[in-house]
């Protein structure tokens, strides 16, 4: 009793189920006047739209003065490319020896280079090269001690009045994360860098200004900073002032993404994953769909004789 | 209708016998880990297992292929002591 009460429960309403399975089913089917009109209407908007905002994009893209700066062929452009981490460790070279003098780096530590460009023990000698002020001590004093691994990358300038003051008014912005700050990301660091010339006729610049067509408005403040030899790299590589502009851009990118390399990790394992479950959902969907799919109903109408 | 819910019971028993055309193979799978709930749960854990391993060391693996040379791993030789 008990069996065929639950059984008759299960059972499911066969009529209904198939109308609603029907809006589920892969095969070819007709489709009604409302739900074209609809499509249509949603294809006539969407794409509407899309083309507004592409237009109003590239129109922006035009106007300016500004030369936009080329894209490069990045050794960690692609989907599954990490960064390049000999070129991190020249490019924190070419910071620590260039860049550093004017910009900080206030959000970077010494112990983010730890297996990413330096070893532990380097990244230590690298943080006790550094003084920094701790305090107050059981005096109430504070003082200079040699960096340590938790401390972050000193600062050239104790506030932005005091940066401003030496730089003719121009603020050096803090680089930690400059790359995903600007427009045009690690390409545009490299043009600003190489890409300075001499103005051209009719651009008057004031004193402590430079030109440079990738900076909006062309006058900018810092100097050309980036020459062949400028320093010489550890690793013996030529330091020709493209290679130079080339490394820092990459350790620069690696400052704004430190988590470049483990999310292209997870990509491959999401896509490999979800490759796995979408032939699990083919082949279920299949499998329960086959006794719907193969079934025949037949209609033996009762003849009059009976 | 006690005549029908041994039938009943019966055809359920039935259902628990490996498929017909299961290889020798197959049937000793399923009788040692499908048949049951409890041995199915444990199977599943234990694949759980090693699936997980060898997925995570195969995404790795293409990951250090596609970069060789680009690594820290590929450059820390240089940078060690001892």
């Amino acid at each position: 009793m008990a069996l065929r009460i639950t059984s008759s429960l299960l059972k499911s309403a066969n009529g209904q189920t198939l109308q609603q399975l029907n809006k589920f089913s892969t095969s070819a089917k007709a489709w009604s006047r409302g739900q074209k009109t609809l499509a249509m209407l949603t294809g006539i908007t969407v794409g509407g739209a899309s083309a507004l905002l592409f237009a109003l994009e590239s129109s922006v893209r035009a106007s300016g003065g500004e030369v936009h700066p080329p894209e490069q062929p990045w050794s960690h452009n692609g989907i599954i490319q990490s960064l390049d981490h000999a070129s991190i460790r020249r490019g924190y070279e070419v910071y620590k020896q260039v860049c550093a003098a004017c910009h900080s780096m206030k959000y970077i530590a010494y112990r983010n280079l730890i297996g990413v460009s330096h070893t532990e023990a380097e990244a230590k000698a690298e943080a006790e090269e550094a003084m920094v002020k701790d305090g107050p001590n059981d005096l109430g004093e504070y003082f200079m001690r040699p960096g340590k691994l938790s401390d972050y990358f000193p600062s050239p300038y104790p506030n932005e009045e005091a940066a401003r003051a030496a730089n003719n008014g121009a603020y050096p912005p803090d680089l930690s994360w400059i790359v995903s700050a600007r427009k045009g990301g690690e390409d545009y660091i490299f043009a600003l860098l190489t890409g300075y010339h001499d103005p051209p006729a009719g651009i008057v610049l004031r004193e402590g200004q430079y030109y440079n067509p990738y900076f909006p408005g062309g006058a900018i403040g810092m100097a050309q900073a980036l020459y062949n030899e400028a320093l010489e790299y550890s690793d013996g590589t030529p330091a020709t002032a493209s290679q130079l502009a080339k490394d820092v851009s990459v350790f620069l990118k690696w400052a704004s993404e430190p988590e470049w390399d483990e999310r292209k990790r997870m990509f491959i394992k999401a896509m490999g994953m979800l490759s796995i479950l979408i032939g699990l959902t083919y082949y279920i969907k299949r499998h329960k769909w086959s006794s719907l799919k193969s079934r025949k109903i037949s209609y033996h109408p009762r003849s009059k004789s009976e | 209708m006690l005549k029908l819910h041994r039938e009943e019971a019966n055809n359920l028993n039935k259902l628990e016998a490996p498929p017909e055309n299961f290889s020798t193979a197959m049937r000793a799978l399923y009788n040692l880990v499908f048949k049951r709930t409890s041995t199915y749960a444990v199977g599943i854990m234990a694949s759980v297992f090693f699936f997980e391993r060898a997925f995570d060391v195969g995404a790795e693996s293409l990951f250090e292929y596609a970069n060789k040379g680009k690594l820290w791993k590929d450059i820390k030789d240089k940078y060690e002591q001892e």
